[in-house]
């Protein structure tokens, strides 16, 4: 799936005072979702202490051996009790804990969370996301909504790390095991943005039972001690929850109890179906979880740029004939691969393009216009006549638009100029 | 047959004789002479106004994850005659880890076991890491808890040990 976004606002990164743009040669982005591969913290992540405990009938049996008018003799005696039941489990967001870079009318934004079982049984969790505010990363602050309609979670399957339109389809988490976690997607689609626009975003995991595998087990929208879940939609509409009837029943020692454990929400997040008006923040004990993410309009490229002097004497001293060897860092950031990612900067004014001197990752280029030998060259006007000087030098890490460049990843370029 | 194979019979038949009224005098024993009573307990921590912590122990009715079980044995000499040489044993119960140090008992030694066969002073367990090189043992690595009673307990005599447990 291939998506042609404007990017509003072109970036512009002064260092040193230079000028750098990164477009295109018609000065927009192309973003591609969904995002070939995500930063992963998964469900490899599970733990192997998959411990199931509760319902477990726990028996100590003591045995007394003694002498007795000269005979040994033995007796048992036995204290048993069932562990009951502790329903715990965290959703917490997984993108780094910053806002996740989107740019304008992008279909298919992902958002990643992980639930994690902190209970002592195996349990479904019921997902769903809604639209939220304040911004959990505090400012710029919360400005839009996604668009309606197009809010979907989807569960990680494991075959392949980060979002798959075709692997990940599962609605509901299935099976999460105690001390194991689960990596599930929100998927969004964006309306016009302008930049720094924010939409913050709630992932809300509902306990349900687990034992049969591959089935949605029913909510658990009330526990043994008078403790009630809120009423919610999950599963992408097809699961209706309603809000729990208080249930207060006897612990017995022999019967295995319900009680929901799972902590307050993090943040302060204005959720409808989960939150406490007061606070207004996912309450404790409601056998519900939820966390924020936010999505916010700006480049998914980052540029770090430096500059080395290299003195004809070997030093550092920038004088006439001393080479300046610049080097750009350039790092996609968020969910998102970008593709027809173009680097361009300009040769400083009263310095030379030394001929022959762009590297990429360490990889030598040519200064011809020669894709696909390479994707580097120099240019030596706007026109590209063939007389020097070197105006800029353009390289393209796209690669003639067939790789898309994938989040978490950095390109490193050098080039060398001297001082006139 | 000859005399010396019928006397060996004999002998034989005399010593399944014995050892079959031997089975049944422990039978008797083990009805009659000791009263043996094994408890467990929930332990509810509260704070009272002056900020002091208080322990009750309560009937294990909801028990979850890290609760803390105390355990209480008490053994009563029932019979009109002395009793000797009297040995608890007590394997840790499943979905539980001994606490450290919990463990106390009337005129006892104490030892534990990390393999429910041989026991030991505490300090003296070891257990072997996944490398194969030894350690000394922790509370949470051992199996059964052992008490030996040093007393003879008179007729009408009671004994207590304790315990407590971590649930899992």
């Amino acid at each position: 799936m291939m998506l042609n976004i404007f990017f509003s606002v072109s970036i512009r990164i002064i260092v040193a005072k230079q000028q750098m743009v990164v477009k295109n040669a018609m000065g927009y982005f192309v973003a591609q979702t969904p995002v070939a591969s995500i930063v992963f913290l998964s469900s490899l992540l599970v733990s192997t202490n998959a411990f199931s405990a509760a319902g477990d009938s726990i028996n100590a049996t003591a045995t007394i051996n003694y002498l007795v008018g000269g005979v040994t003799a033995t007796s048992n005696a036995s204290a048993e009790f069932t562990e009951d039941r502790k329903i715990n489990f965290v959703v917490t967001e997984l993108d780094g804990g910053s806002a996740l870079p989107v740019v304008s009318t992008m279909s298919n934004a992902v958002m990643q969370f992980a639930i994690t079982n902190t209970g002592n049984d195996t349990h479904d969790f019921l997902i769903t996301a809604v639209d939220t505010s304040p911004n959990p990363y505090t400012l710029p602050a919360d400005s839009f909504d996604v668009l309606p309609g197009t809010i979907r979670t989807f569960v990680e399957s494991g075959v392949t790390p980060g979002y798959q339109t075709t692997e990940d389809t599962t609605v509901f988490v299935d099976e999460l095991s105690p001390n194991s976690q689960q990596v599930v997607y929100v998927l969004t689609n964006m309306p016009a943005l302008v930049e720094n626009d924010v939409a913050a975003i709630a992932l809300i995991a509902q306990v349900a039972e687990g034992g049969v595998s591959g089935v949605e087990g029913a909510f658990i929208n009330t526990d043994d001690n008078g403790r009630i879940s809120p009423a919610g939609t999950f599963s992408n509409g097809s699961t209706t929850v309603p809000a729990g009837v208080p249930v207060f029943n006897s612990d017995a020692p022999s019967a295995m109890d319900s009680v929901f454990n799972d902590p307050a929400g993090a943040n302060t997040e204005d959720v409808s179906t989960d939150f406490d008006n007061g606070f207004k923040r996912d309450v404790a004990g409601n056998g519900q979880h939820s966390d924020a993410g936010a999505y916010q309009a700006m480049s998914p490229v980052t540029i770090n740029k430096t500059v080395t002097v290299i003195d004809t004497l070997g030093g550092s001293d920038p004088h006439a004939g001393a080479t300046l060897r610049y080097q750009l860092d350039v790092s996609v950031v968020g969910n998102i691969a970008v593709n027809n990612l173009i680097i361009s900067d300009v040769i400083p004014d009263n310095t030379t393009y030394s001929d022959a001197s762009i590297r990429l990752n360490g990889v030598a280029q040519t200064d011809a216009n020669d894709m696909p030998t390479d994707y580097s060259h120099a240019r030596l006007s706007d026109a590209d006549i063939f007389t020097k000087p070197v105006l800029s030098i353009e390289i393209d890490l796209s690669q003639g638009g067939s790789v898309a460049v994938v989040p978490g990843s950095t390109n490193t370029i050098t080039f060398e100029v001297t001082i006139n | 047959m000859n005399i010396n194979t019928q006397r060996q019979l004999l002998a034989t038949v005399i010593l399944i004789f014995a050892f079959s009224l031997q089975v049944s005098t422990n039978a008797h024993a083990e009805d009659g002479a000791i009263r043996f009573s094994n408890n467990a307990f929930k332990q509810v921590i509260s704070k009272a106004a002056d900020d002091s912590v208080q322990y009750d122990y309560v009937e294990p009715g909801l028990v979850l994850p890290k609760d803390v079980i105390l355990y209480e044995i008490i053994f009563e000499n029932i019979s009109k005659q002395e009793i000797s040489n009297i040995v608890i044993n007590n394997p840790i119960a499943n979905n539980s880890v001994y606490r450290g140090d919990s463990a106390t008992g009337d005129a006892s030694t104490i030892t534990f076991s990390v393999d429910g066969k041989n026991f030991a002073a505490a300090k003296t367990l070891t257990v072997k890491d996944k490398t194969g090189n030894s350690r000394q043992a922790k509370p949470e690595d051992y199996t059964a808890i052992r008490w030996v009673y040093n007393n003879v307990l008179k007729p009408g005599e009671k004994g207590k040990v304790t315990y407590k447990t971590t649930i899992k």
